[in-house]
């Protein structure tokens, strides 16, 4: 190779990645990444593979969406994981609120700010049900008011579940409730409701419906009306309209200070897969509770959830020893 | 008054009572329910400790000739200069430093080959086949029928 | 429930069928024989790959995982002295011996049918036991926790006896230290972490067994030197009378696969704490204990009937409500809610036929994989007689990979190290390695269910006394403690009537 042609195919190459740079019209160029906050088998993992496929199809150019899980830290390692990531539009991920919003409302270090996420869209939201076992004598809201010294049973501190427990007894006015926390899943402390463990449990529809379908534990209220219990009231049916903000969503971020057309082609695939009906078949399937929104809306929504749980902050402290 | 004795064992035990009285000075540091059993349990091993220490520097209660003990004794025994136990966790650590910087597929032929043939001995050829044998392994057994996503650290990350 | 187990049986029992068990028998026989992969691995890493599969493939696929893998980790055990996943660490404290004194065959074939066997009667008791399994699961709460836990605490005092009783004891308590390390799920907070995120989780169970079995046994290797063996020529023979070995040991089998299946019904304890126990009760009960620890073939039989026992015992709170009773059922319901079932109390009733399925490929696996590691055993005893500088640094790169393969995090990777170093000290300085992992799986599980009860009694100790089965486990962990020194007692007594 001469000098010359070396110099040549120098400027070309470079005005070539000049070029590639600034013509985000390209994207998607290669592969996505989409971050699973949590390892695999969870409904965050189960809702990020069934929903991967489908953003390939309905993406411009033939990359993939690959689907990476990345645990720890509760979630948090996930969730810095994307924050920290260059926003050119090749790391997505899936968030959980307000599993995410906690640790910064209860005072602990995050590695991100959920306020400056750009917001892709929402997938999921679930509802709260407030819960006794079949075999106890509470079978309405005010009998639950009724209850003295009420324990209220739930997962780790600075779950979802615990802060959804102790804003519904706030709430109610049980004021001396105790919880008892640290079962290590869902499963464990419906388990243990049913063995009477505790009195009353709050959990996500999805996770519980099982043990309501056998008898096992009956449900009180809930936070929003449902069709998998039609015949539950929600809460803001029964005077307490303030609860029924309480859900627990799954929404799809990107880095922030994403570019604007990268953001729009984000977007837009996301709303056309959830809007997709064999992805809707592929999510029936799945027992995906699919309540879609645009990024838009998902921003906002994540804007009044900060608000709610910043109200609830006194309530949430740790116990005293 | 026995003689004290100084050997590998009871020296270890005077390592390991030191390291719990950093444990029990750790847990102080944490109040209420979540110190409870770290203290418990530090305390214990503190009084266990000093019966360790007691046992091997004295020499008293120890039924060497436990056949357990024994086995015990000969798995860890043998001819083990300082040098070539330290050259040992060396290479390890270099390892993991390489991992750190060249990802596992550039890592893992890399160092089992130096290993072979700085540590073993072993020749050249032997070196090399077994370098790429441990490469193609894990790529056929990890990458190509599990998928997993091994990136390639820090420079080729 | 006749037909679904026909149903079940047609699946398995078709072309494919069998392809997706062995495939999964192979799998589980690679990741249980190299020293730091594992079942728990190999079904994480599978998961996302079965999302095309239909359910009863993916399902008869991780159940041939699942049932092959303790006999996988079980020939290095005996080979190498390094367990190739942890509940096979009790099966080096014989089965090593054994294969020094060339009796790889017998150890091997002895190990071959105490799993087959184990898992058998594990699968049998499940389905007896299916009926009250409800029943079962709800009698166990956190003080029946917290009980259990510290019953296999007392187990490691028991047990390792001797010289190393008063080691063991303080190995136990870094291991239990080392499990309230990371945040505290009853309390808020994190405790000795340093500020590091990575310790946020605590100490990883996984990243810790790797270093701590199959990295220190590899640093002890290369710094000996030579090959494994001291026998030149290992006679590979005798896998047959290790097998009848076995029928003649029977109540050993029947003991630890019992032991097996108990254990591995409570959830978070898994397959280590099973075969341990099981070890250390066939210990007890023998008439020669001493001979333990030198080539007692009952010191493979014990541990490897408890291992594979355990998956039909973690199969009963998984099926009563959807509580996994392991690592590996854990991962193995994400697979079932990924194909859109659900696990939950109505998991049984509404697909009796896919459980069924993975039930059949449980057994099926045992029996298959222990014929596959029989026609093997010629192969696989090479390896002894392999030189260390080809085996430690390949053996460090896998197992290094399986750290790292599970959480995609070089946290586990460093983590594994720092272990495998602690690990290879504890070897030079005669302090036991397994009580530290015991105690590192039960440390948690005994602290959470101890404040959990005393939260649900509201501060009332008799919390701990208030169900039958608390009394029980009660006068067990009393028994445990008397044990070791019953028989020193008794002959006082003896001397001081015989003295009057």
């Amino acid at each position: 190779m001469t000098l010359k042609s070396l110099c040549a195919s120098a400027v070309l190459a470079v005005s070539m990645i000049a070029a590639s740079g600034s013509a985000n019209a390209a994207f998607p160029e290669k592969d996505i990444q989409f971050i699973i906050p949590y390892g695999p088998g969870g409904g965050f993992d189960r809702a990020v593979r069934a929903i991967a496929p489908f953003l390939e199809k309905h993406l411009p150019n033939k990359v993939n969406v690959l689907p990476v899980n990345t645990p720890g830290a509760g979630g948090r390692r996930g969730a810095a994981t994307v924050y920290r990531a260059a926003p050119d539009g090749y790391t997505i991920g899936i968030f959980n609120m307000p599993g995410f919003l906690l640790p910064a409302i209860l005072g602990e270090e995050t590695g991100y700010d959920l306020r400056k996420v750009t917001w892709l869209g929402r997938v999921e939201a679930n509802d709260y049900v407030l819960l006794v076992n079949s075999k106890s004598d509470i079978k309405s809201l005010d009998d639950v008011k009724a209850v003295k010294n009420a324990t209220f049973l739930s997962t780790a501190w600075g779950s979802t579940v615990l802060a959804a427990s102790q804003i519904v007894a706030d709430a109610l006015g049980l004021k001396d409730a105790t919880f008892v926390t640290g079962y290590p899943s869902t499963s464990d402390y419906q388990v243990g409701l049913v063995r009477g463990d505790g009195l009353l449990a709050v959990a996500p529809i999805e996770s519980v419906y099982e043990f309501i379908e056998s008898g096992d534990l009956r449900p009180i209220a809930s936070t929003g009306k449902n069709e998998l219990l039609p015949n539950v009231p929600a809460f803001s049916e029964l005077n307490y309209p303030a609860l029924d903000s309480l859900n627990l969503e799954r929404l799809v971020g990107a880095p922030p200070a994403l570019p604007d057309d990268v953001k729009a082609v984000l977007e837009d695939a996301l709303a056309k897969t959830l809007a997709d009906p064999e992805f809707l078949a592929a999510a029936q399937e799945a027992k995906m509770v699919l309540r879609p929104l645009p990024g838009v809306e998902a921003g906002a929504r994540v804007t009044a959830s900060i608000d709610v749980y910043d109200h609830y902050k006194p309530v949430l402290g740790k116990p005293a020893e | 008054m026995n003689r004290l004795i100084l050997n590998r064992q009871s020296v270890s035990s005077l390592v390991v009572l030191a390291g719990v009285v950093v444990m029990l000075a750790w847990s102080f540091t944490y109040t209420g329910r979540q110190a409870a059993f770290p203290l418990i349990v530090c305390w214990l091993m503190l009084g266990l400790g000093i019966i360790d220490v007691i046992q091997h520097m004295l020499g008293k209660g120890i039924e060497d000739d436990t056949d357990a003990a024994k086995a015990m004794h000969t798995h860890g025994e043998g001819a083990a200069p300082i040098v070539k136990q330290v050259m040992t966790i060396v290479w390890l650590a270099g390892f993991i430093g390489l991992i750190y910087l060249v990802g596992f597929l550039a890592a893992i032929p890399l160092y089992v080959f130096a290993f072979m043939m700085l540590a073993g001995r072993m020749g050249l050829m032997r070196s090399a086949l077994t370098a790429v044998f441990t490469t193609a392994f894990v790529y056929l057994m990890f990458i190509q029928l599990l998928a997993l996503r091994l990136d390639g650290g820090l420079l080729f990350g | 429930m006749l037909d679904s187990l026909l149903t079940a049986m047609g699946i398995l029992f078709t072309f494919s069928g069998v392809i997706y068990l062995i495939l999964g028998v192979l799998i589980g026989l690679v990741f249980g024989a190299i020293p730091g992969l594992g079942g728990t691995t190999a079904i994480a890493l599978l998961l996302p790959l079965t999302f095309g599969l239909e359910p009863w493939e993916a399902i008869t696929m991780i159940g041939g995982v699942m049932g092959a893998t303790t006999f996988g980790g079980s020939i290095t055990a005996i080979l190498l002295n390094t367990p190739g996943v942890a509940p096979n660490a009790a099966t080096c404290f014989d089965g090593y011996p054994m294969a020094r004194q060339g009796k790889a065959g017998i150890a091997i074939g002895a190990a071959a049918a105490a799993s087959t066997l184990g898992g058998i009667i594990g699968v049998v008791v499940l389905v007896i036991t299916l009926p009250i399994a409800r029943n079962v699961v709800l009698m166990f709460g956190p003080p029946e926790f917290f009980l259990l836990a510290l019953l296999g605490l007392t187990a490691i005092a028991a047990s390792t006896g001797g010289d190393t009783l008063v080691r063991g004891l303080i190995t136990a308590g870094f291991g239990l230290l080392m499990s309230f390390v990371g945040y505290d799920d009853v309390s808020g907070g994190t405790r000795f972490t340093m500020g590091i995120d990575y310790l946020w989780d605590g100490v990883q169970l996984v990243p810790a067994l790797i270093g701590l079995f199959a990295i220190a046994e590899m640093l002890n290797l290369s710094v000996k030197g030579g090959k494994v063996a001291n026998v030149e020529a290992l006679p590979i023979n005798g896998v047959g009378e290790g097998i009848l070995s076995v029928l003649r040991n029977y109540p050993t089998l029947l003991r630890g696969s019992v032991i097996g299946t108990i254990v591995g019904a409570i959830p978070g304890v898994g397959g280590t704490v099973a075969a341990f126990l099981a070890y250390s009760v066939a210990r007890q009960v023998s008439k020669e204990p001493e001979s333990f620890g030198k080539g007692n073939v009952i010191g493979v039989i014990a541990p490897e009937s408890a291992n594979n026992a355990k998956d039909g015992g973690s199969l009963i709170p998984t099926l009563a409500f959807g509580i996994p009773g392991s690592a590996e059922m854990a991962i193995f319901l994400g697979v079932l809610v990924l194909h859109g079932l659900t696990p939950g109390p109505m998991l049984l009733l509404r697909h009796e036929a896919t459980i069924f399925s993975l039930i059949l490929a449980l057994l099926a696996s045992c029996i298959v994989a222990s014929l596959i590691g029989i026609a093997m055993t010629r192969f696989l005893t090479r390896i002894t007689l392999v030189n260390v500088y080809i085996l430690v640094p390949a053996v460090i790169s896998v197992a290094l990979v399986g750290a790292y393969a599970l959480h995609a995090s070089l946290g586990d990777v460093v983590m594994a190290a720092l272990f495998g170093v602690i690990g290879y000290f504890m070897i030079r300085f005669g302090w036991p390695r397994i009580s530290l992992v015991i105690a590192l799986v039960l440390g948690g599980l005994a602290e959470r269910s101890y404040h959990q009860a005393m939260t649900i009694s509201k501060g009332d100790p008799t919390v701990f006394l208030s169900r039958t089965v608390s009394v029980v486990l009660v006068i067990l962990i009393l028994a445990a403690l008397i044990a070791p020194y019953a028989k020193t007692i008794l002959s006082w007594t003896r001397r001081g009537a015989t003295a009057r």
